[in-house]
């Protein structure tokens, strides 16, 4: 039997402009890494979102300019290299001609996109990817902050139990 | 990394690859004036950086070395995209770099 599942990394990034070499180890019955997708957590820190103004509500009708939090890399080493490289943006525009948002103001927890594996196909063979992340967001806040990117790596792998390897 | 690591460690990444043996060594000198930066264009290209050096910050695709930084969990020995290297001293500094370079 051929079955998914989810490899869930997380790196604490808590220095400004750290950069973090990682590897996501894979069990060996990997046939396929198929999808890569990333979050991100805040645990303190200055807000990026400026305070509310306390003006009278109107509709948020400007673009605000998102956050750029780091980029994140992926490689293999196999045939595949570096097979994944995505921006961590904080989205900035969630209320955007939102006229709800009066009340209750969308976050990027709460109304954030919806999520989504990015698609890959890169071999399982060699039971280790490697990865690397750098943060930006010091050049846009230097202030101490703390937070989280998970890395969820999805992989195809075999039963060992069925015998189906070729 | 040192020349003799490096010759060993060569040929087993470029099977890892899939380059197999089809590929052309160089071996690059750069110097680099105080405070320089130095940008290198190493798409599908590999460089391997061979001695250490305090004083230079070398920036990739997919690396990082900087043995002075402290926010850096790692240091990357094997570099490709495009390459920042940064002369961190106000005087003439030198790096090496064994240049690998796939046939098409």
């Amino acid at each position: 039997m051929i079955y998914e599942q989810v490899i869930i990394n997380r790196l604490v990034i808590d220095r400004p402009k750290q950069v973090r070499m990682f590897q996501v180890k894979l069990p060996r019955q990997t046939q396929n890494v198929i999808g890569v997708e990333t979050g991100i957590r805040w645990v303190n820190g200055v807000p990026v979102l400026p305070p509310p103004e306390i003006l009278p509500w109107k509709l948020p009708t400007t673009i605000q300019a998102n956050t750029y939090i780091g980029d994140l890399k992926l490689q293999s080493t196999e045939t595949g290299n570096i097979f994944f490289a995505s921006d961590l943006v904080l989205n900035n525009n969630n209320d955007y001609a939102d006229f709800t948002s009066q009340y209750l103001v969308p976050k990027n927890y709460t109304n954030q996109f919806k999520a989504e594996k990015d698609p890959v196909k890169i071999g399982g063979k060699a039971t280790v990817l490697f990865g690397c992340y750098k943060d930006n967001l010091a050049d846009t806040i230097p202030t101490p902050f703390k937070y989280i990117v998970s890395v969820y790596v999805w992989i195809k792998l075999y039963d060992n139990a069925s015998n189906q390897k070729p | 990394m040192n020349i003799a690591l490096a010759i060993e460690y060569i040929p087993r990444r470029m099977k890892d690859l899939g380059v197999g043996d089809n590929y052309y060594l160089r071996f690059r000198h750069f110097v680099l004036e105080g405070n320089q930066t130095l940008e290198l264009d190493a798409h599908n290209q590999f460089f391997l950086l061979i001695d250490d050096n305090s004083d230079l910050s070398i920036s990739s695709d997919f690396g990082f070395y900087d043995i002075t930084y402290p926010n850096s969990n790692e240091q990357t020995y094997e570099h490709q995209g495009l390459i920042t290297i940064t002369n961190y001293s106000s005087t003439l500094n030198h790096v090496r770099f064994i240049q690998i370079i796939p046939k098409n």
